[in-house]
């Protein structure tokens, strides 16, 4: 497969995880008191948070990852936005992992809530099998760029994305 | 930092793209609030004006019935007597069901109101749910869904083990909350006037949810739907299992019995018992609970 090739896969791939992460964000955006819910049911120490303050955590998330993806999908800062999109999926995973350990988990919220915000140990599982492809597109696109193509790999942003 | 003007593109775009989302989500937060608040100003407004046009009614003493059923005739006699109020109830049958099913449900919500406010003995209430074949819901519902473990801690100071009978901690619950009613939730009587009692019917989808009830006039919606309520705690279920109807995509019928009550402080609210059976046929069983309030400060009826 020509570098050329392996490029423009490398660059889909970015993007889709990008639109992913924007799906995310707006189906938690259209639910923020659920996943405000979520987030005092299941991030350590947000239990005795007050609404408001759960709220703004739930809005902050949702800006984080609607601003992370779109930048993803744009090519906007690609190298500091995988990696930003890296850390998010792997504090997920690890709240997910908490959540394993529960009799009768809550719907994580990853993808949109559950109407009575329950979820189930399938769920999890799924959520993190699924952060893990991710997590592994988006190492791979960066070993990729970091081994061949992105040697070059501008610092400025406005170069690279001649090369997309 | 230099930016080419490709860069500051894409920084606006992603910028303008992820604050349209955080101000809609800010929005959208916002705006659901300040409904929810003025739909419960307008249910409390519904509330008031449901106990006022309450007041109209005649109603009978449950005390009254009670002494029927303790003298000579019995309790189906007394029960008779209150299925006579019932069925005369302007029936909303958007399930379609046919006469038997109606009758059916009249006399269920007959005997319960005899069995749980008339003669208000729990011992008698469960062998009347046994007996027609409902049973006990699972401990693990009942303990922790229901939160009976956490009020039984809560109130007597004991833990609820896996050993003791349901019967014993529903008896001891059943007193207990009664002891906490006052006046205000003590209920003595019901409206006996056609227009005081409802019935209607509905096919429960678990695709679509629940069919919408309209009473065909705005006003009698607002009196009789939309109050405030509250639930009351069920420890019975009958052969429908609804949570497993739903998760097998099964339709199931739904009915709900409108009552008026007179408490003993002379307020008179709207009370829904809530029944259910299979999308096809066979016996009603009471499943829900719940009484139009607007103070919800009272002990739970537990049934």
């Amino acid at each position: 497969m020509s570098s050329n090739k392996t490029e423009i896969m490398a660059g889909m791939a970015q993007a889709l995880v990008g639109v992913l992460l924007c799906y995310a964000a707006v189906s938690k955006a259209l639910a923020i008191p659920m996943f405000a819910f979520v987030i005092q049911s299941t991030v350590p120490f947000a239990g005795n948070a007050s609404t408001s303050t759960l709220i703004v955590l739930a809005q902050a998330v949702v800006f984080v990852e609607i601003f992370v993806g779109s930048s993803l999908v744009l090519h906007f800062y690609s190298r500091f936005m995988r990696l930003a999109a890296i850390s998010m999926f792997v504090a997920f995973s690890g709240i997910l992992s908490m959540q394993l350990t529960e009799e009768n988990p809550i719907s994580c919220g990853c993808l949109g809530i559950s109407p009575d915000g329950m979820g189930s140990h399938a769920e999890i599982v799924f959520g993190l099998m699924r952060n893990a492809f991710l997590i592994a597109i988006l190492v791979a696109v960066s070993v990729y760029r970091k081994c061949d193509f992105s040697q070059s790999e501008p610092t400025d942003d406005s170069q690279q994305v001649q090369g997309v | 930092m230099k930016l080419s003007a490709f860069s500051w593109i894409r920084l606006v775009l992603v910028l303008g793209v992820s604050l349209s989302v955080l101000g809609y989500s800010v929005w959208v937060t916002s705006s659901a609030r300040s409904g929810s608040r003025e739909r419960k100003s307008e249910r409390f407004n519904a509330t008031e004006e449901s106990m006022e046009w309450a007041q109209g009614f005649e109603v009978v003493p449950f005390q009254a019935i009670k002494s029927v059923g303790e003298d000579e005739l019995g309790d189906n006699e007394a029960i008779n007597s209150i299925v006579s109020v019932l069925e005369r109830a302007k029936v909303y049958n958007q399930a379609g069901l046919d006469d038997p099913a109606i009758e059916s449900i009249v006399r269920v919500a007959s005997e319960f109101i005899y069995y749980r406010f008339v003669l208000d003995d729990p011992q008698r209430y469960i062998r009347w749910r046994l007996q027609r074949g409902d049973r006990f819901r699972d401990m693990e519902t009942l303990y922790v869904k229901a939160q009976v473990a956490l009020d039984y801690e809560e109130f007597f100071g004991e833990t609820l083990t896996d050993q003791t009978p349901l019967s014993k901690s529903f008896t001891r619950l059943y007193e207990h909350q009664k002891s906490l009613w006052t006046s205000r939730y003590t209920p003595i009587g019901y409206g006996v006037d056609p227009e005081s009692v409802l019935v209607v019917s509905a096919t429960y989808n678990p695709i679509v949810g629940k069919q919408d009830i309209d009473l065909g006039d705005p006003q009698l919606n607002r009196l009789w739907l939309e109050t405030l309520t509250g639930g009351h705690r069920s420890w019975f279920r009958g052969n429908t299992d609804h949570d497993q109807a739903k998760a097998n995509l099964e339709k199931y019928q739904v009915a709900t019995v409108g009552i008026v009550i007179e408490y003993e402080n002379r307020e008179r609210r709207t009370l829904y018992l809530g029944l259910l059976r299979s999308g096809t046929g066979g016996d009603w069983s009471v499943e829900a609970l719940s009484a139009t309030d607007t103070a919800f400060t009272g002990g739970l009826i537990e049934f």
